[in-house]
């Protein structure tokens, strides 16, 4: 008998004395994940400032742009600010746009080695949804490139419209974690909560443990962008 | 092939102070950090549903199974299953030898710790490095995790660095910044050079084939995405059934950990990108044996939080390292014994002042303690040498609470011979290792009843 099949019988043959059984009934699973209260326009601006104070407790920073127009420009001034000379960002059309306005960014295509990924000190992803509740940003990434920006450079940039944003892990926030999984996609979809961080030595926080130092989110049409 | 469970070196390590200030303050830390984090969410109801769809799918677990093995190849993916540890070694090392892989990172996984994996794969002659800061310490320093989330919370600052100095010949720092500055330029390298990366599995999702792992640094992001193998270790009972059961345990998880809202990275790994491989080797090693006595099966619940070691009264005061196993504190002594064998460590079960603290701050709600009362009670079954002498000296001080002329008869006895064998300077060898290490309770010279009529 293979491996397979002896840990299956196992499992089976265990499985034919029953748990004791104590509260809640064992198919609750069945039952939808919980849903939040979604927000409305109204809703916005409040959605918008919990977003920046949450990813502020996790050490990262919000900036609220007025409209998709104004994206690349208040993206440069940021990286120009902070001296960052190495900019590679996600193919997609929102973070590519927000990286028109850099010198020399690269945009991740079919030519990227793992040379410019590794020399880059900055990345702009496209964040898919925004959760309020955590100050989280969900990512996909479809290739091995684009897999490994939010993690190489220095600091992480994310780009997101309001219209992404949700208050905590309802059912339509997590449709872009949840979606490609189901639509057999390959690659990693990410929920990134603030810059990577270590607490190993003495329980100490520090930034930048292997991937980013930094992470700023970008949302634009917010109120008062 | 789990560690082996030795008793004498437990009992070493017990005499030594390594139960560092480090260790409990961390504790301590956590447990601030988590309960402000719990009183954001309806605590209590995430944990009721987790439980509930733990119990669901270890209830479907063969069914679960088979439909991940199914998805995860749909994906891209290659199964493989390992009956025990050594098994689970073997295959990684036959899929290093596959790929031509000289050079392996990974990320932090309890089960790799389980198999030894660093250590095997080194002996295969694969550099194998640990890339989470606490496990590349504790690798660096030749020792063993000592808490299931924080690796090397039992050393100080200054023990690091004073490692980083002597290993890697860096110069002196105690700054925590500076030391994870060190890690991290030597470990970026090892990412480029690697062929493979090793990961654990927080959760399978049967309906997709896919694999979630939580993390906080991007280890386990880079561990995974960039070598062109990534090979996932997945205990048989790390399965949920639907993603839509993922958010109670996201929600759970961190909270219960380290007190974070949510980890820094959710990784959610949907199978290989063109011109890349990814294996997943699901592994039984003792877990099985946990399953088939329904009195252990809830423990096959956890989610390997660490919360129970947090508020563990024994494991605050003698770390992790004393229990011998793999994992330390409650949940230790409860699965450990069922996975290695009740001969071999029969003991765990006895280190918990049965407080019940651990129950409490389970975010599953795994009943630690009822299952650390069953498993002393195995314990005591099985047959081992002194158990005669054990169970006629148990016999006869039930027969002396039977009725009250035998009280009265058996504490006359206890008290004339008391002080004389608190006196002799050789006891047998049971009686004296008992007293080597307790001192005998006093019996007063008269019964209350005797004082009060003497008193009248």
């Amino acid at each position: 008998m293979n491996a397979r099949d002896a840990i299956l019988a196992a499992i089976a043959d265990a499985l034919r004395s029953p748990a004791p059984t104590r509260g809640g009934a064992s198919d609750e699973s069945a039952s939808p994940a919980a849903e939040g209260a979604e927000s409305g326009p109204a809703g916005a601006a409040e959605l918008a400032s919990r977003f920046r104070d949450e990813l502020a407790l996790v050490d990262g920073e919000t900036h609220f742009v007025e409209s998709a127009e104004r994206l690349p420009r208040a993206v440069a001034d940021v990286v120009r600010r902070l001296g960052l000379s190495a900019v590679i960002a996600q193919s997609s059309a929102r973070a590519s746009h927000a990286a028109s306005l850099i010198d020399g960014a690269r945009i991740v295509d079919s030519a990227t080695t793992m040379r410019d990924v590794d020399s880059a000190d900055c990345s702009i992803l496209e964040g898919r949804a925004l959760l309020a509740d955590t100050g989280s940003a969900i990512v996909v990434a479809s290739t091995w490139a684009e897999r490994l920006l939010p993690y190489f450079p220095r600091m992480c940039i994310v780009v997101a419209d309001i219209s992404d944003l949700h208050s905590g892990m309802t059912r339509d926030a997590l449709s872009p974690f949840f979606g490609p999984a189901r639509d057999r996609e390959r690659g990693e979809a990410v929920i990134i909560t603030g810059p990577s961080r270590t607490a190993d030595i003495e329980k100490i926080i520090v930034l930048g443990a292997h991937g980013p130092q930094n992470l700023v989110v970008f949302i634009t049409g917010a109120p008062g962008g | 092939m789990m560690r082996a469970f030795d008793r004498q070196k437990v009992a070493r390590d017990l005499r030594r102070p390594h139960a560092s200030p480090s260790l409990a303050e961390g504790v301590q830390r956590s447990l601030e950090h988590k309960h402000a984090a719990q009183r954001q969410v309806d605590w209590q109801a995430l944990r009721r549903r987790a439980h509930a769809i733990k119990a669901y799918a270890i209830a479907n677990l063969g069914e679960l199974l088979v439909r991940f093995e199914n998805e995860f190849a749909a994906r891209g993916g290659t199964v493989l299953w390992a009956r025990t540890g050594q098994e689970a070694v073997e295959h990684v090392v036959a899929i290093c030898r596959k790929h031509a892989v000289t050079s392996v990172v990974k990320g932090k996984s309890m089960l790799s710790e389980e198999l030894d994996l660093c250590a095997h794969l080194q002996a295969a002659g694969i550099e194998a490095v640990e890339t989470d800061l606490g496990e590349f310490i504790v690798q660096l320093a030749g020792q063993r995790p000592s808490h299931i989330v924080a690796p090397a919370l039992h050393l100080s600052r200054a023990d690091v660095g004073e490692l980083f100095h002597d290993e890697l010949g860096v110069p002196f720092t105690d700054d925590p910044k500076g030391l994870s500055a060190i890690a991290r330029e030597r470990l970026r390298t090892r990412y480029l050079a690697a062929g493979l990366g090793v990961t654990g599995a927080n959760f399978g999702i049967a309906e997709t084939g896919t694999i979630v792992v939580v993390e906080n640094e991007g280890n386990g992001g880079m561990s995974a995405g960039t070598p062109p193998v990534h090979v996932a270790l997945m205990g048989i009972e790390k399965l949920i059934p639907r993603l839509e059961d993922l958010p109670v345990f996201l929600q759970l998880l961190a909270r219960a950990g380290t007190g974070q809202k949510l980890t820094t990275y959710t990784h959610h790994f949907l199978g290989p990108e063109p011109g890349k491989a990814a294996y997943c080797i699901i592994v039984d090693a003792g877990r099985t044996a946990l399953l088939a006595d329904p009195k252990t099966r809830e423990s096959l619940y956890c989610i390997r939080c660490g919360a129970c070691l947090n508020v563990c009264p024994i494991y605050r005061r003698v770390g992790g390292w004393a229990y011998g196993g793999v994992y330390g504190g409650p949940i230790g002594a409860a699965i450990t014994p069922p996975m290695v064998g009740i001969g071999a460590a029969g003991e765990l079960p006895f280190a918990s002042t049965l407080c019940g603290a651990c129950r409490e701050e389970c975010p599953v709600d795994i009943d630690l303690p009822q299952q650390l009362v069953y498993l002393r009670r195995r314990a005591f079954e099985r047959p081992r040498s002194g158990r005669i002498i054990e169970s006629r000296a148990m016999r006869a001080f039930a027969k002396s609470m039977m009725t009250l002329g035998a009280y009265r008869r058996a504490l006359s006895i206890a008290r004339a011979l008391a002080p004389i064998a608190e006196r002799l300077p050789w006891k047998p060898a049971w009686l004296g290792a008992w007293m080597g290490r307790r001192s005998a309770p006093r019996i007063a010279p008269q019964t209350f009843k005797e004082w009060w009529r003497q008193r009248a």
